[in-house]
C-alpha cells in the first residue's frame, strides 16, 4: 500500500471536514471569470462572505455585472431574507441601465442552515418580474463531500438560460465546456474537428453577447473538458438536444487516441488511425523521463484536475513520481487512477495539498521537480513547471509541450 | 432599502479583525469555517501574508461536523496541531455558520487548552460585523488573559491601541510610529497590533499614556481606562507640522497637563471637503489640512467604530452605502479624500478626489499604494 500523509489530520474516508488546512499566498495568475452577457449576479449573505467576490470582480473588470446584499443575523432570525431579495431585485431593476435579462442570486453556507424554500423564492421572483430569468447559486463549500461538486452546480446554472432550438435549426457547432482559456492553435483537437467538418467552436468565456450566448443552443455537439461541467452537459443534452463526449485533459497518450476514436463514433466517421503520434508521445515522454534520472517528481492537484491519472500516466513512461499533493475536495474524478496508485505504487506519498502538517513536515526532499507551483513552494523545489489546471495542454500537443517544459524546467534539451 | 450594496465593496470583517491582531504573537489561529473565511483573511486582509506567513489555518468546516457537532474531532486536531508547531497561544475565530448554529467556540477554546495545556482563546466572531469589533475584541481579550494586574506605572512610557494593517496597511507606518516616539525620548510599551508581544502585553497597565491611533483603538483605550485608569490621547501624526503638533501633545499628556488646542479652526473659504475612512485617521488628517492653512469645511465620516463625543458639527457615522451616497449627493461637498474603491461611484463623479487608501475598504488591490503618514 502508498503511504498516505497525515493521517491523523486528513479524514480520507469521512463525509466531514478533511482536516486542518493552510493556505500558501496567492500566486499571481489571471483568472477567467464565466459571466453570461446581459446577467446580472446578486450575491446575498454576511458582508465577510462577499468581500472576495466583490474584490475579484473588480480585478477582472466584472463589477458593473454584481452587487451584494448584506444580510445581517436579525434577518437570518426573522425570516427576512427571502422578502429582501425580491425586493433588492426590484431596486436593481429600475437602477441599472440596461436592466439584466438574467439574475443569478448567489447564496453562501449558511442559506444550507436556513431551509430557504429556493423553489417558491424562484415563483415569486418570476412573477414578481416576469421580464427577467431567476436561478440561485450556491457558494457552500461547507456542503462539499464526495458526492457534491459545488462547482458543478454552479457551472450548470450558466448554461441553463440557453434556450432549446428546432432540430432544422442546429449547426455544425460545437460547445466547449470546461474551457477557460482559447486552445493553442496548434492543438490538435482544432485540426481534427476542423477535419471532420465541425464548427463554429463555441465558449462561454468566448460569448460577447447575449446572443452569442444563446448561439450555443444551436451546436450539435459538446464536449466536456472538466468533469464539473457533466450537469451541464446533461443539461444540453436533455432539454437542447445536444449530445455529449467527455475530453477531459490526458497526459496518457493512448486516452488521447481513444477520445478521438469516441468523438469519430459520434459523429459517425471512421475511427482515424493515430498509431503514429501516440508512438511519437511515448517516444518524446521516455525520452524526457531518461533526461531526468531518476529525479524525483512531485504532481499537485493545482497542475492537474485529475492529478491521480497525470501521476499514472507519468509513471507509465518511466517518471520517478514520488509524491502526489491531492486536493481537499475528494470527487473521484480520477477514481480509477487513484486505486491503482494506492495499491500499486507504495513508492508513492500521497498527501493532502493543504494539510497544515506541511508547514512542519516536509513530505519529499527539495531536490526534485514539481509539477504545480504549491507543491514547489511547499517542498522548496529545485525545479518547477508551472501549470494551473491544465490550461494550455490538450492532446497530443499537449504531451509534447508538457514534455519540453520538464525539459526546459530541469535545464536539459537533449 | 439599506442592506444593498451596488458600488461599495464588502468591508473587511470581525473574524479578519481578530486574526490581524494576533498575528505578531506566535499564535495558532484556526479559522472555523469551510475555506472561503480563511481565504478572505489570507487573501483578501492580511497584507503580511505574502511576505511571511502565520500559523493561521482553517478547520474545512462541513455539514456533517456542524450537524453532529464533532467538536471531540476538532478539539484533537488543534491540539495535535499546537504540539507539532511551536506556537505561544492558541485562538478559534468564529465565522457566519458557527454563529447561525450557535457553536461554542469559547467553550471548544477552553477544552483545546484543558488538552494541550497551552493558553486558548474563543472569538464568538460572525463575519457578519466589521473588521474594527474583531480589533476590540481580540485586544480586550488579550489584556484580561494577560496583562498582570498589579504593575507599577513606568513615567513616560506609552502603549500604541489600534495600529493595524487594515487601516495603515503594511508599508511602515508602525516602524515610523515608534522612531518618531523613541526619537522624542518617550518609552514605547506595547504595541497593539503590529509588533506585540505576551510580554508588553503582561506589562501593558504600565504605561503613563495611551495613545489611541484609530477608532478601534479609542475602543480599546476607554476599556483600559476602565481597567488600569490609564488616560489616552487620540490621533496620529500625519506628517509636517502636525507631527510636531501631535507629539507637543503627547509631551503635555505624560506631563499630566491638558494639551491645549492648536490646530485653527475653519476660516471660512470656499468650498467644503469631506474624509471617509478610519475616524481617527480623517480626524487626524483634518487637523493636518487646517494646520497647513486649509480654510474649507472640513468633515470626517466613516463607517466603522465611531466616538460621537470627538465628532465634530458636520461628522457623520455611515450607516451603508445609501446613506454615503446621500451624503455625497445632497451638494454640501466639492472634495472627497477616501479610498480609491469610495471614490469610484456616481455620486462622486463630480468631485475633486483625492485617494487615502484604506485596506478594510479596497484590500489587496490598493493595499500596497496605502500612505506612509509620517515622512522618514
Amino acid at each position: 500500500m502508498a503511504r498516505v500523509g497525515d493521517k491523523r489530520n486528513d479524514d480520507l474516508a469521512g463525509s466531514g471536514s478533511p482536516g486542518l488546512s493552510f493556505y500558501l499566498p496567492e500566486v499571481s495568475r489571471k483568472h477567467t471569470v464565466l459571466h453570461i452577457p446581459g446577467s446580472h449576479t446578486l450575491y446575498v449573505g454576511p458582508l465577510s462572505c462577499t468581500r472576495r467576490h466583490d474584490i475579484h470582480a473588480r480585478q477582472y473588470g466584472e463589477r458593473k455585472d454584481v452587487s451584494f446584499l448584506f444580510i445581517s443575523q436579525a434577518d437570518v432570525v426573522s425570516g427576512r431574507y427571502e422578502d429582501l431579495m425580491v425586493e433588492s431585485v426590484g431596486e436593481l431593476l429600475e437602477l441599472l441601465d440596461p436592466a439584466p435579462r438574467i439574475f443569478q442570486l448567489a447564496v453562501f453556507c449558511i442559506d444550507d442552515f436556513l431551509g430557504t424554500d429556493e423553489t417558491a423564492l424562484l415563483e415569486r421572483l418570476r412573477r414578481a418580474y416576469p421580464q427577467c430569468q431567476f436561478a440561485i447559486d450556491h457558494i457552500d463549500p461547507v456542503s462539499l463531500n464526495e458526492r457534491m461538486n459545488m462547482a458543478s452546480n454552479l457551472l450548470s446554472t450558466q448554461y441553463s438560460f440557453i434556450l432549446p432550438r428546432a432540430p432544422h435549426e442546429h449547426d455544425n457547432g460545437v460547445n466547449l465546456l470546461g474551457t477557460f482559456v482559447p486552445f493553442d492553435p496548434d492543438c490538435d483537437l482544432l485540426h481534427m474537428l476542423a477535419g471532420w467538418g465541425l464548427g463554429p467552436l463555441r465558449a462561454l468565456h468566448a460569448c460577447e453577447t447575449y446572443e452569442d450566448y444563446q448561439a450555443m443552443g444551436a451546436s450539435r455537439l459538446a464536449l466536456v473538458f472538466r468533469l464539473m461541467n457533466t450537469a451541464s452537459a446533461d443539461f444540453m443534452r436533455d432539454r437542447l438536444g445536444i449530445p455529449y463526449i467527455v475530453a477531459t485533459p490526458s497526459y496518457d497518450a493512448q486516452a488521447v487516441a481513444h477520445l478521438y476514436c469516441d468523438i469519430a463514433r459520434e459523429l459517425g466517421e471512421p475511427e482515424p488511425d493515430l498509431s503514429a503520434q501516440v508512438e511519437a508521445c511515448r517516444e518524446d515522454a521516455q525520452r524526457t523521463a531518461r533526461l531526468l534520472d531518476g529525479l524525483p517528481v512531485a504532481i499537485d492537484c493545482e497542475f492537474s484536475l485529475m492529478v491521480f491519472a497525470a501521476a499514472k500516466a507519468l509513471l507509465g513512461y518511466g517518471f520517478n513520481v514520488r509524491c502526489i499533493f491531492r486536493s481537499n475536495h475528494r470527487f473521484k474524478l480520477d477514481a480509477q487512477a487513484e486505486s491503482f496508485i494506492l495499491e500499486q505504487c507504495p513508492q508513492v506519498l500521497v498527501t493532502r495539498a493543504e494539510s497544515h502538517t506541511h508547514l512542519y513536515e516536509s513530505a519529499l526532499g527539495s531536490d526534485c521537480l514539481a509539477l504545480g507551483v504549491d507543491c514547489a513552494r511547499l517542498l522548496d523545489a529545485r525545479y518547477v513547471v508551472d501549470i494551473w489546471h491544465d490550461e494550455g495542454y490538450f492532446g497530443f500537443q499537449g504531451i509534447h509541450k508538457l514534455m519540453a517544459a520538464i525539459r526546459a524546467a530541469v535545464g536539459k534539451e537533449g | 432599502m439599506g442592506q444593498l450594496c451596488i458600488y461599495l465593496p464588502p468591508f473587511a470583517s470581525d473574524y479578519s479583525g481578530v486574526c490581524s491582531a494576533l498575528y505578531d504573537l506566535g499564535c495558532l489561529t484556526i479559522i472555523n469555517d469551510a475555506s472561503c473565511c480563511t481565504a478572505h483573511y489570507v487573501y483578501c486582509d492580511e497584507p503580511r501574508w505574502s511576505r511571511q506567513q502565520r500559523p493561521v489555518l482553517c478547520t474545512t468546516l462541513r455539514n456533517v461536523d456542524a450537524i453532529l457537532g464533532q467538536d471531540a474531532k476538532l478539539v484533537e486536531r488543534v491540539c495535535d496541531a499546537a504540539v507539532n508547531m511551536d506556537v505561544n497561544l492558541i485562538a478559534l475565530v468564529g465565522t457566519p455558520v458557527p454563529a447561525i448554529i450557535g457553536m461554542d467556540t469559547a467553550g471548544i477554546a477552553r477544552e483545546v487548552e484543558a488538552l494541550c495545556g497551552k493558553p486558548a482563546l474563543g472569538f464568538d466572531t460572525t463575519g457578519f460585523a466589521y473588521y474594527d469589533k474583531g480589533l476590540v475584541m481580540a485586544g480586550k481579550a488579550l489584556v484580561e488573559r494577560f496583562a498582570e494586574r498589579d504593575v507599577r506605572v513606568v513615567p513616560g512610557r506609552v502603549n500604541i491601541l489600534g495600529m493595524s494593517p487594515l487601516d495603515f496597511g503594511d508599508v511602515g507606518n508602525d516602524a515610523d510610529l515608534v522612531t518618531l516616539l523613541e526619537g522624542a525620548g518617550i518609552m514605547v510599551g506595547a504595541r497593539f497590533f503590529m509588533g506585540l508581544t505576551l510580554e508588553q502585553l503582561r506589562d501593558c497597565g504600565a504605561a503613563t499614556l495611551n495613545l489611541a491611533v484609530s477608532a478601534a483603538g479609542v475602543q480599546l483605550a476607554k476599556y483600559l481606562r476602565r481597567r488600569f485608569g490609564t488616560p489616552y490621547l487620540a490621533g496620529f501624526p500625519m506628517g509636517g507640522a502636525h507631527t510636531q503638533c501631535w507629539l507637543d501633545r503627547v509631551k503635555a499628556a505624560l506631563a499630566g497637563s491638558v494639551p491645549a488646542p492648536q490646530v485653527p479652526q475653519a476660516a471660512g473659504a470656499p468650498g467644503r471637503a469631506l474624509i471617509v475612512g478610519d475616524q481617527v485617521l480623517a480626524d487626524s488628517l483634518r487637523e493636518r489640512m487646517r494646520l497647513e492653512g486649509d480654510g474649507r469645511g472640513i468633515d470626517v465620516a466613516s463607517f466603522f467604530a465611531w466616538d460621537a463625543a470627538a465628532a465634530q458639527a458636520g461628522d457623520a457615522h455611515l450607516a451603508n452605502e445609501a446613506a454615503y451616497l446621500r451624503l455625497l449627493r445632497d451638494g454640501t461637498y466639492d472634495a472627497l479624500i477616501a479610498d480609491p474603491f469610495l471614490g469610484d461611484v456616481p455620486a462622486a463623479a463630480d468631485l475633486d478626489f483625492t485617494s487615502l487608501v484604506h485596506p478594510a475598504v479596497s484590500s489587496k488591490l490598493h493595499w500596497g499604494d496605502a500612505p506612509r503618514f509620517i515622512p522618514s
